[in-house]
């Protein structure tokens, strides 16, 4: 249950390149902004595109290629769509029935084995509901339900807990870890929020642009991320530059002091909103990294607030109310931004 | 207009509203005039008078086939436009369109030009198998295919593009092939646009004239359906002709009717 895929995508609006290898059980997380080449990634990979150019094999048997395109329902692919896609016209029951029918199995066994999909999933009490009497979260297990009753050789997942509130996403999430650990083909997870590639997945690969920028373990790439959109996922200042012992020049011409002296050549360095340090005059002492800049936006983050500060570049800044009532800072304000150079972590781009 | 536009907007123009009573009367008077003639008291004895039933009963069969005929081989049809691309679909859709503006009588020639006794199908037809297909009612049950067939592809393709292809990739994912899929999924949701079409398309067959008087002809009993019959009881016998007038009447009111419950139901779902 091993899935070797590197394939080309072309499309007017972008082009995709995938280079990804997965192991039997693995859970494999798909993060990048819209445009990326999630979605693309995931239908080539279900035989809904063609691929342009490479190879997708599973398990040894080549799904795409060159003149090569193994149809959608003979690839043994499920996939879990973001909005759940259940058929409107079949009950709950039937919907999870649907591909053990498909492949043949008599019409009593499918529905007792659907039966307890729905029970293990949490939802067997709404076997006769129509999917539009379910809610978000439960049709969304439903849709699990059915993809996993089909006995899928690999499982894709495109934004499984996006439409769902907050708490309703985070009880989906445990729960969908636990089946994934369970299920022993390879599972691909496409995610918008970082708490869902943490949780779930074993490796994360992040796509900008229809290319893979990094590869990492959820640890790896929320403690040096490549890319903004994982930094402001993960909640990091992120730039780049480049570094000479251990300070990094911004094309900007701003200057970073990061902890990692030793460090030379083009770099990354992040640094936590909540490290940084706000002052409406130019702070005395001996801070490293002060910038000035003007407070763009002040809005609650959680317990805290959250003030952007457009300087040489831009950083996000969290404050306690307290310190904003303090400071009375507003959007225009003029400020000075400090962070310790112990609180920067730099890393080779 | 509702009244609260009236006090925002103003009244709307007379320059507007005299052209639409006249536009309306001129649409309601005709009908109005079918019902205040109708023979009321004789009514059952015109319509059960042989020349009405024959027409009657000839109608009721010939569009019944018809619309089978056009449900059989139409939505599959639609299915290739609304689910597939191949080179010249808009030229196929074109055609399939075509019958909606052409003339009827002008459907007739066609017809006769391709099926006739001297026709490019026709003549070998009849020259191999001895089979001759203008008047006969085989020929009327043609005649209301051609012109009806249009409304059937047109409204199925509408509700095969309406109910999306993205549950056709679920099922696909599902492991369903592309005919299990159109049985299992496709045609279920879009089973209200294919009632409306099969609806509209028997209500057209009714209705159809022109095609039919000039490739089937006119024999009582065989051919002479219930429009021919009303346009030749006209002259001898007018109160057969607006009996079976208003029998059309009702039917073209109930289909909208149903079409109507149709629609709307199909919009709660």
């Amino acid at each position: 249950m091993s899935l070797d895929a590197h394939f080309v995508v072309r499309r007017p609006a972008h082009t995709t390149t995938v280079d990804l290898d997965a192991g039997p059980g693995e859970i494999v997380g798909l993060i990048g902004p819209n445009g990326a080449g999630k979605s693309t990634t995931l239908r080539a990979l279900a035989g809904l595109l063609a691929v342009d150019s490479g190879e997708i094999a599973l398990d040894g048997r080549l799904l795409s290629g060159s003149d090569v395109h193994v149809p959608t329902h003979e690839r043994g692919v499920g996939f879990v769509f973001q909005d759940h896609l259940l058929f409107p016209h079949l009950t709950a029951l039937d919907n999870v029935a649907f591909g053990g029918r498909s492949r043949g199995t008599p019409r009593a066994e499918s529905r007792s084995r659907a039966a307890e999909w729905l029970t293990r999933l949490g939802v067997g009490g709404l076997a006769n509901r129509k999917p539009r009497e379910l809610s978000g979260g439960q049709a969304q297990r439903v849709a699990i339900a059915r993809a996993l009753a089909s006995e899928p050789r690999m499982l894709l997942l495109d934004e499984p807990t996006a439409s769902l509130d907050a708490s309703g996403a985070m009880t989906l999430r445990t729960q969908l870890r636990e089946h994934l650990r369970a299920f022993a083909g390879v599972s691909i997870v496409v995610t918008h929020t970082a708490l869902d590639a943490m949780v779930m997945t074993d490796r994360i690969i992040v796509l900008d642009a229809g290319d893979i920028v990094q590869i990492g373990t959820p640890t790896q790439v929320a403690a040096r991320p490549r890319t903004q959109h994982v930094a402001a996922l993960v909640g990091l200042n992120l730039v780049r530059g480049a570094a000479r012992a251990g300070a990094i020049t911004l094309p900007s011409g701003m200057t970073i002091v990061s902890s990692n002296g030793q460090l030379t050549g083009p770099a990354f360095a992040t640094f936590s909103p909540a490290t940084v340090s706000l002052y409406t005059s130019r702070p005395q002492g001996s801070p490293r990294n002060v910038w000035e800049g003007r407070v763009t936006s002040v809005a609650p983050h959680g317990d805290a607030v959250r003030v952007q500060v457009e300087s040489q570049a831009r950083l996000l800044v969290d404050i306690t109310p307290a310190a904003l009532a303090a400071l009375g800072l507003r959007s225009g304000s003029l400020v000075w931004a400090t962070v310790k150079a112990t609180e920067v972590t730099a890393y080779p781009a | 207009m509702s009244s609260s536009a009236v006090r925002t907007r103003g009244r709307a123009p007379l320059g507007l509203t005299l052209p639409a009573a006249t536009a309306l009367a001129f649409l309601v008077i005709p009908v109005a005039a079918v019902l205040i003639r109708a023979p009321w008291g004789t009514l059952v004895d015109d319509l059960s008078a042989p020349e009405a039933r024959d027409a009657l009963r000839l109608s009721l069969v010939t569009t019944v086939t018809s619309t089978v005929v056009c449900v059989a081989f139409g939505i599959p049809l639609a299915w290739l436009l609304a689910r597939t691309s191949f080179r010249g679909r808009s030229l196929v859709r074109a055609m399939v369109t075509l019958p909606l503006v052409l003339p009827p009588v002008v459907g007739g020639v066609a017809l006769l030009l391709a099926f006739g006794r001297n026709g490019i199908l026709g003549k070998p037809l009849d020259d191999a198998f001895g089979i001759s297909l203008p008047f006969t009612t085989a020929a009327v049950v043609m005649a209301q295919v051609f012109v009806a067939l249009p409304f059937l592809v047109i409204s199925v393709e509408g509700a095969f593009r309406a109910s999306g292809e993205r549950y056709d990739e679920a099922a696909a994912t599902l492991g369903a092939s592309r005919w299990s899929t159109f049985r299992r999924v496709t045609l279920p949701l879009a089973f209200p646009g294919v009632v409306a079409g099969a609806v509209l398309c028997w209500a057209r067959a009714l209705g159809e004239f022109g095609a039919t008087i000039t490739f089937a002809g006119n024999f009582p009993g065989t051919t002479r359906t219930m429009p021919t019959q009303v346009y030749l009881a006209l002259q001898d016998d007018p109160d057969s002709a607006i009996a079976l007038s208003l029998v059309l009447i009702v039917v073209s009111v109930v289909v909208l009717a149903l079409l109507r419950e149709r629609w709307l139901s199909g919009l709660s779902t």
